[in-house]
């Protein structure tokens, strides 16, 4: 186990009183293991990978997580001002980092992910997807060993959105990284993970855990994973998992 | 294509200077003619060719360019200190949360007052000199530069701080490699703003007290009815501010050129 979260809760002080928003989380991800987490909106999604990342403390249970933890959001948020190469190196700068290992470990990736080319360039001349590409290698380039992306596509166009989670998936399995990924998307969740938790409503639980084995006569890819029949069985549980817990 | 376009550009361009020139010619000629003719009263209103001829001999004497001086050297410092001093406060109450909220009522209360309503104040406290009229342009820029500033920094999207926050950057760390830099354009935009509201303290602290300077010219012209000395004040005034402002332009120009093409 790279990261187990025991007993997690959390709950928030506002005006109206005390909001609970996780309710004793319990699981845990294997090495090289993508976990989806999914969940009715506003059932704590967000929360749990803050709490994982360490942005927030959770109010009671522990993480307990070996390696280093890499944050990757919905937006890419690269820095305007700063080239490709220098928003990479973000992450070593501010921790310093920036020895010639990393540096050669951050030349490698760029040369192997594409982006070598485009490294003196500004990150308004590329693309929705290359953008998000050289995010995620400035969180690799840290030595993150655990990867929380955060609906990493919600904010790409449907056909950029297949493709990024294409790139994405690929640089993820190549580099051996345990994932969590958030996403409402279901087609998304089953196409890209190993495993699926459902977080039940708010205060949330964990309601159910699929392990996802689809049958492929191709290697899996997000979007071989599609073609799979086992896809839409999956899709139809997931579907009425989280429409069940719907208020009527 | 491309050289298509920018030649059909640069002869818009052009053609738009030359209209503007145009007008400008107009509207002095109908001045001169004006009062010329007798339509305009010359004791009111001057005429643009007394407004040269006295530029003329205040060139000659040498005697603007003390004016020039005085008042220039004392915009540039209320500027600099004021702009300065205004991003640091902005700085500080950004680190601090706390006493942002503490300060709040008090920064609308003076951001609200007319500021120039201070300026026998501050005479009274640094002097008559060039001191004095420095504080006053810098008490009349500050606050605005505090405000803006501060407001700047703290409309920072929350995820490029959470970004900042995942790589365990400080707040220190935050500041000077997201705060900062990615309000760089925003900040160039208060010292032009800063420009102005400078010279509105200059001119007014010259008014109040100086011996020398743009706004003494022009308050003493004034006083003995020489509207000649007050008109060529008011534009060697227009001019000043215009060069400052096209020379914050060319110091933003070189700044972004220098970081690339990313704004």
């Amino acid at each position: 186990m790279v990261l187990e979260l025991k007993d997690v809760s959390m709950h928030f002080c506002i005006k109206e009183g005390r909001l609970e928003v996780l309710d004793k989380i319990n699981f845990s991800i294997r090495e090289g293991e993508i976990v989806a987490l999914v969940g009715p909106s506003g059932s704590g999604k967000t929360t749990t990978l803050n709490i994982i990342a360490g942005l927030l403390k959770p109010t009671g249970g522990e993480v307990i997580a070996k390696g280093e933890i890499g944050y990757m959001f919905q937006r890419d948020n690269l820095l305007e001002w700063r080239t490709i190469y220098k928003n990479v190196i973000l992450g070593l700068e501010i921790q310093k980092k920036l020895t010639p290992e990393a540096v050669e470990k951050v030349k490698r990736m760029l040369k192997t992910y594409g982006l070598w080319d485009f490294r003196n360039c500004h990150p308004s001349e590329l693309s929705g997807g290359m953008r998000q590409r050289v995010a995620l290698i400035r969180t690799l380039a840290t030595g993150a060993e655990i990867l929380l992306l955060d609906e990493p596509f919600a904010s790409l166009d449907y056909q950029t959105k297949l493709l990024v989670s294409e790139d994405i998936y690929k640089i993820i399995k190549n580099e051996k990284k345990s994932t969590i990924i958030v996403t409402h998307d279901l087609s998304e969740a089953i196409s890209m993970s190993d495993r699926i938790i459902i977080l039940s409503e708010r205060p949330a639980r964990v309601m159910k855990t699929y392990d996802i084995n689809l049958t492929l006569d191709e290697e899996r890819t997000p979007l071989s994973a599609r073609k799979s029949p086992d896809f839409r069985i999956y899709f139809d549980k997931l579907w009425r998992d989280l429409n069940e817990k719907m208020p009527k | 294509m491309k050289k298509c376009l920018s030649k059909e550009y640069k002869f818009g361009r052009l053609k738009l200077i030359l209209s503007q020139i145009a007008l400008l010619v107009l509207f002095l000629g109908i001045w001169e003619v004006g009062a010329r003719i007798g339509l305009l009263d010359e004791f009111f209103f001057s005429k643009p060719s007394s407004i040269a001829v006295l530029f003329w001999k205040y060139l000659k004497s040498n005697k603007i360019f003390k004016h020039i001086s005085i008042s220039l050297l004392e915009t540039i410092l209320g500027i600099t200190i004021g702009s300065v001093a205004g991003i640091l406060v902005a700085t500080i109450l950004w680190a601090s949360e706390r006493l942002s909220k503490l300060l709040e009522p008090f920064l609308v209360i003076l951001n609200a007052l007319p500021k120039t309503a201070l300026a026998p104040i501050m005479i009274i406290w640094a002097g008559t000199g060039v001191r004095g009229i420095v504080l006053v342009a810098i008490s009349i820029l500050i606050i605005v530069t505090i405000i803006s500033t501060y407001n700047y920094f703290i409309n920072m999207e929350p995820e490029k701080i959470l970004m900042m926050k995942s790589f365990r950057a400080n707040k220190f760390q935050i500041y000077t490699k997201l705060i900062f830099p990615s309000n760089l354009v925003n900040i160039i935009g208060v010292v032009k703003i800063n420009i102005g509201l400078a010279w509105v303290g200059v001119i007014v602290g010259e008014f109040l007290v100086s011996r020398a300077g743009i706004g003494y010219l022009i308050m003493y012209g004034g006083q003995v009815f020489r509207l000649d000395l007050v008109m060529m004040g008011v534009v060697i005034l227009s001019l000043l501010a215009y060069i400052m402002y096209e020379a914050v332009n060319l110091i933003e120009k070189i700044l972004l050129k220098k970081r690339g093409k990313g704004i």
